[in-house]
Order: structure tokens, then sequence, then C-alpha cells
């Protein structure tokens, strides 16, 4: 059987992508390039990766992809140069698997979607949508036990600090670099949205939640209206981004939905968050923890970041990859193909101008 | 001893049966229902020994008899009786929704300043216990500022019940003044101040004819930026409720949440979820309040302004609905 070999195309965001895809055994990582003119933190978070599995780092994107005979790229950069890297691998007539979010900007994904269809490759936004918690709520729907859906809730607290707390600025100090921040949190896994543009909640998590939205009731978004928040941390604050959000989605078919979105802080959980999906339909409600299965583990002495209740049996990754496997060997669509993902990042940006304007959007306007 | 009588006999006020030999320095003289047969069991079974079909026949019969009155009545009737109650110089015990308009409310506001009574909200939700907890770790500032607060109330459809008749429309002011009027006041009690921003969605995915909404859900917007959305269902098959109420702080987070507190019972294929009780702690509490505030002649914790306010809310709401665009109010 073919082995998929796989360019990994900037490592500077999300470790947890490769080592995904490396998770499959249909594919093995082959190399990791970059551009070459980028700041030294990108490439010595590039250089460890590839040093972890003995594998080349190329300072040239479009090499790599030609001399070390790839066939997926997996992209995992800032934010801001998440679609141009899947552009250029999807021109090389690369599939691609890329890190989340797929863009801050709406027109970025067009490219995307563009350059996945005119090259007829396959792309996979990484989700969360193979979860078991997640997939008991498609599993359950399916089956009918609560009729057809009509309503559907994502709260989706992450339990997760950034920095300092609101209003710990003096006030003579300098408000807080949102990439000097992510750069110095990499360390302790804090820094959900690496890149230069300051990103709030929507858009650094969003996807996840509106992704199980969007598998489970196979429903667009057509208008949604957010209140928006910098609640938590001071480096949200100082970039007037939000770090909580609640948004009311109106969807194809009279679907009603929303999320509930915060990064919460350490000190609001004892977990990693609290994530549940709601689902009423004609004949009942689904009410889900996605955390769970999960066990207790507690113990004199444990450290304060550590989980008190592990999730088990969690097969994510795999089942993506196999998702991406299916896709490629049929020519079929993944779970969260460049459309799809597309379509959340604008109804992410009609959510951040919800909030902003305190009226409702059409995710039309995108 | 504080002199009660109960004015409209089915639902919430049967559940007084339960309590009523735990109330202290107060005790129920009078029961008021439409159904003669209602009013006098209910009358029986609370202790008290005079039952009448209407409340100004129990006042003009009985007024120097009682010294407090619990509205329960159908909701378009709490004004009525507020105003014949207050006029009559007895203090106002009246379930939540206040009224089924502002200006209804208004009224009642003055009936009360004109005869100089108590006017408390029966908004027994503020006294269950789960809650309580959540506020009471509000007010220490254990959590912070409130950030969001997360409510989804699920309900039963039971037709041509109480709880369908909740929902009428012109009878109770239908689903969202009816209903999800007690989690707008909720939310507006646990952030601590009135909602600038209103915006609603609702649909009747069950039934087309119905007047009432089957699924309300209300997004309310605060000054500061504190948010609060209500994800309502009154459309679930006959069985339990599902409650679950999340606050988000600035330094912390409390989940009062009917999915965590669920046992598991063993029978006949899959397990079945159960709900273990909170009794009838928020309802004793509530009535506990109400005789505190008149003995001690104090403003109740739960006030009528209150009750107005969360009807404004309510008619934002609906009006939202109707327009599809958010409405704005005054704080």
């Amino acid at each position: 059987m073919q082995k998929f070999r796989c360019a990994v195309l900037s490592v500077v965001k999300h470790d947890y992508v490769p080592h995904g895809v490396a998770s499959h055994p249909r594919f093995e990582l082959t190399v990791v390039a970059d551009d070459p003119a980028l700041p030294d933190w990108v490439h010595e978070r590039n250089q460890r990766f590839a040093d972890e599995y003995n594998i080349p780092y190329v300072r040239d994107v479009e090499r790599a992809m030609a001399d070390y005979d790839v066939q997926v790229a997996v992209v995992s950069s800032e934010a801001e140069r998440h679609c141009d890297l899947s552009v250029r691998a999807a021109n090389a007539g690369l599939h691609v698997v890329q890190d989340k979010p797929m863009s801050t900007k709406v027109s970025e994904c067009d490219r995307v979607v563009e350059a996945v269809e005119r090259n007829r490759v396959k792309f996979l936004m990484w989700n969360r949508n193979f979860l078991p918690g997640v997939l008991h709520v498609r599993d359950t729907i399916q089956a009918g036990q609560i009729g057809w859906p009509f309503a559907i809730h994502v709260d989706f607290y992450f339990a997760n600090d950034a920095g300092v707390p609101k209003g710990s600025r003096g006030p003579d100090d300098p408000p807080l670099s949102w990439l000097n921040h992510q750069i110095a949190s990499h360390v302790d896994g804090s820094d959900g949205g690496v890149g230069h543009e300051p990103m709030g909640e929507l858009k650094i998590e969003g996807i996840y939640p509106l992704a199980y939205i969007r598998m489970l009731t196979g429903a667009d978004v057509q208008r949604v209206f957010a209140r928006t928040k910098s609640h938590f941390h001071q480096v949200h604050a100082d970039n007037d981004v939000e770090d909580l959000a609640s948004v009311t989605l109106e969807m194809d078919r009279g679907l009603v939905g929303s999320l509930c979105i915060g990064r919460i802080g350490a000190s609001s959980h004892p977990d990693a968050g609290e994530i549940k999906i709601h689902v009423l339909g004609s004949e009942g409600g689904l009410v889900i923890s996605e955390a769970r299965p999960e066990v207790g583990v507690y113990y004199r002495g444990q450290a304060a970041a550590e989980d008190r209740r592990q999730r088990v049996a969690v097969d994510n990754d795999y089942l993506q990859m196999q998702n991406l496997l299916e896709a490629i060997e049929t020519d079929g669509e993944t779970i969260l193909d460049a459309r799809a993902g597309r379509a959340i990042c604008a109804t992410v940006q009609a959510a951040v101008d919800s909030g902003r304007t305190g009226q409702p959007v059409s995710t039309s306007e995108y | 001893m504080i002199r009660l009588a109960v004015v409209g006999c089915a639902g919430a006020a049967q559940q007084y049966i339960d309590i009523v030999s735990r109330v202290q320095s107060a005790t129920f003289v009078a029961a008021v229902d439409a159904d003669a047969g209602l009013a006098r069991s209910t009358g029986a079974a609370l202790g008290a020994s005079v039952w009448a079909t209407s409340l100004q026949e129990l006042l003009d019969q009985h007024a120097a008899e009682l010294d407090a009155v619990l509205v329960h009545s159908e909701n378009c009737f709490h004004p009525q009786h507020a105003a014949q109650g207050a006029q009559a110089g007895k203090h106002l015990l009246v379930e939540t929704p206040l009224a089924l308009s502002s200006g209804a409310a208004d009224e009642m506001i003055a009936a009360r300043d004109d005869g100089n009574v108590c006017l408390m909200l029966g908004q027994a939700d503020r006294f269950q216990p789960s809650l309580r907890v959540v506020r009471e770790e509000l007010a220490a500032g254990h959590l912070g500022q409130p950030g969001l607060v997360r409510v989804h109330r699920w309900e039963g459809r039971t037709t041509g019940g109480w709880q369908q008749s909740q929902r009428d429309v012109r009878q109770n002011g239908g689903t969202i003044l009816g209903r999800v009027v007690r989690d707008i006041d909720l939310a507006c009690w646990l952030i601590g101040r009135q909602p600038t921003e209103v915006f609603a969605v609702g649909r009747n995915p069950t039934q087309a004819t119905d007047a009432a909404w089957d699924y309300v859900q209300l997004h309310l917007g605060f000054a500061a930026g504190a948010m609060a959305l209500i994800d309502y269902c009154g459309a679930l098959p006959a069985g339990d409720d599902y409650f679950s109420l999340s606050v988000v702080g600035s330094t912390g987070a409390a989940y009062a949440d009917d999915h965590h507190n669920m046992q598991l019972l063993y029978r006949d294929g899959s397990p079945a979820a159960l709900k273990t009780d909170q009794a009838q702690h928020q309802l004793l509490a509530q009535l506990q309040e109400f005789v505190g505030a008149i003995e001690a002649g104090r403003e109740p914790s739960i006030t009528a302004t209150d009750g107005r306010h969360a009807v404004r809310v309510a008619e934002a709401a609906n009006e939202s609905i109707a327009t599809g665009q958010t409405v704005h109010l005054a704080e």
C-alpha cells in the first residue's frame, strides 16, 4: 500500500497537527520546510521539530516540495501564512492538512478554495469532530433517537490562561504585544493564536465548535448575532480582541444554534474546560460532554496544571487522517474541506462584526 | 403570625401543601379559585378554614382575617388581583411574570404605593439551593466580574395541562412572558444589572399552529460587556425537565447543571438518567423571605421593580422576534 510522504510546511504554531498526521501508518513525515526570510524563532521551532523526527529542515518551501517526492503538505505556521502556504502546496499538486484558524481573512480562504478545486487535491482543516463525545452525538442523531434536530448549542470554555489577568497593566506600562505574548507562552501551551495579527477566541478556537455544528446539522449559517468581550486577560484587552463571546446562529432550514466560547482561565474549571453539546430534536433532547469518556486521577503532590480527569479512547488524530486517506483514495470530500472551512471563517467574521456593532450580521456579506 | 391567602390553586400553589408544616411565622387562612372544589380541597390541605371563588369575594367577607395574598392566578389576572389586594391593605406575593405588560406592571407598583403594602415578585428560582450557591459565590467576589450567564431550560409539552396553559398567549403571555421571563430575571439578578440589548429567535418546529413558541433563544447584552444567552424549549416529550446554568466570571466560574447531577437507574435495557430532586426548598425560602419582609417592614429581596424589568425585557424579546433586529433598552 502506498505510504503518503508529507512535507511539514512550518510548525511554529501547533506541533500536535504534524504529530497527528504521523499517528496514521499510511502517512510519514518526510521533510520540514519554510521560507528563508523569517525570524530566528520560526527557524528554531522548525529545526527542533525536524530533529525530533530525524528529518531534514529545508529553508525553501518550493524546493522541498519538488525534491522530496511528497504528496501531502501539513501547514501549521503563523495564522496569517496558513492560506498562502496551503495555496502553494495545492499548486504543487499536494493534498493539504491545515491548522486552525483557516485564516484571519475570508478572502484568503477563497484563494485556498480556488487552488484546491483547480488542482483537484484534497484539503482537511484540522478539527475535533472525531472525538468520542462528538461521534456519540452524531451517531445518536443519525439513529433517529431525538427525531430531526432543530436547535443545537455548543458551550466551549477552555480553562487556559493567556498571560496576566486583565487589569494587571500599570498606567505607565506599554500594551502587551500579541506576537511576543504568543512566543513567550509557547512553553506552557497557552499560545492559542500564534500570529502577528491579534486574534480573539472566536478566531482561535471557534472553528472547533462551529465544525461540530456543521457536521451534526449539515446546515450553513445564514445570520449571526454576537456579544463579545475582553474579559479575562490583559493581552486580549490590550489588543482589542475578545476572550469571551456568545453567538446566536440562524441556519438553513430554520435551524437555530448557539455558541458560547471563552478562554476562561485555569482557575475556572478543574480540568481542560467545560465543553458541552446540547441538541434539541422533534422527539427529544441530547446533552453530551465532549470530554467523556474520561478517568479521574487525583494524588498528593499533583501538579496544579495537570488535568484531574484525563480523556481516554481519543482517536481523533488517526480518524482524521483516515478520513483524508479515504477522500484521496475515493475522490471524496474530507470531513472539513476548504469550502466548509471558508464558511466557518465567514461565520466567525460575521460574529466578530456583530459583536462590534450590536446588530445581527448576514454571512452572505462575506 | 402572618395570615396568608392563596389565590389560584392550580399549578404552583399546590406545592405549598408539601411545605405547609415547615412554614414559620405564618399560617394559611384562605384559598381562592374559580373552581370551588379546588379552592375547598386546597384550603383544607393547607389547614385553611376559608375558601372562596374570587379574591374580591374573600376580601368582601373576610378581609379582617388575613394579612397577605399569594397571587398564583393566571398571569392575565395578576394586575387585577394585586390591585384588589393592595386596595384592601394586603401585602402581595405575585408569581412571575408580574404582569403581561410593563404598563400593567407600572400600575401594580402604583397600587402598591397607594396601599402602602409590600409587593414581592414570586420568583422561586432565585431561592433554588443550587442557584443560591452561585449567587453567593458571585456576591463573595470569588468569581470576579460576571461576563456570561448561560442557561439551558428544556420543559415538556403537556397538552391541556398547567404547563401548556402557562404558554397561552392571552391568559399567560406566551412562551417568553409565561416561561422564559424567569430566566431573564435570573440573568439580570446574577449579572446585577439590566440589559441594554435584546436579540431573540423563536421557532415552532413541532407544531406550526401554536401561537406560543416551542423554542426560543434569547440573547441579552449588558453595559460593560456582560452577556446572557438563554436557550428555552417547551417541546420535550413528557418527563423530567432539564436545566443548566453557568456563570463565567473574570476570576472563576460556577456550573449549576442537571447533567452533572444525574443519577443512573439500571432496569430493562439501557440505563436511565435520573435527577435528584432539590425538593421544595426554594418555595419555602421564598415564602419565608416574604413573611420576613412583612414582619420587618422592609423591602423584599425580589422587588416589583425587578418584576417590571423582566417583563420589559420579555416585551423587547417578542419585538426582536417580530422584527428580526436587536432591540435597545435604557439600562
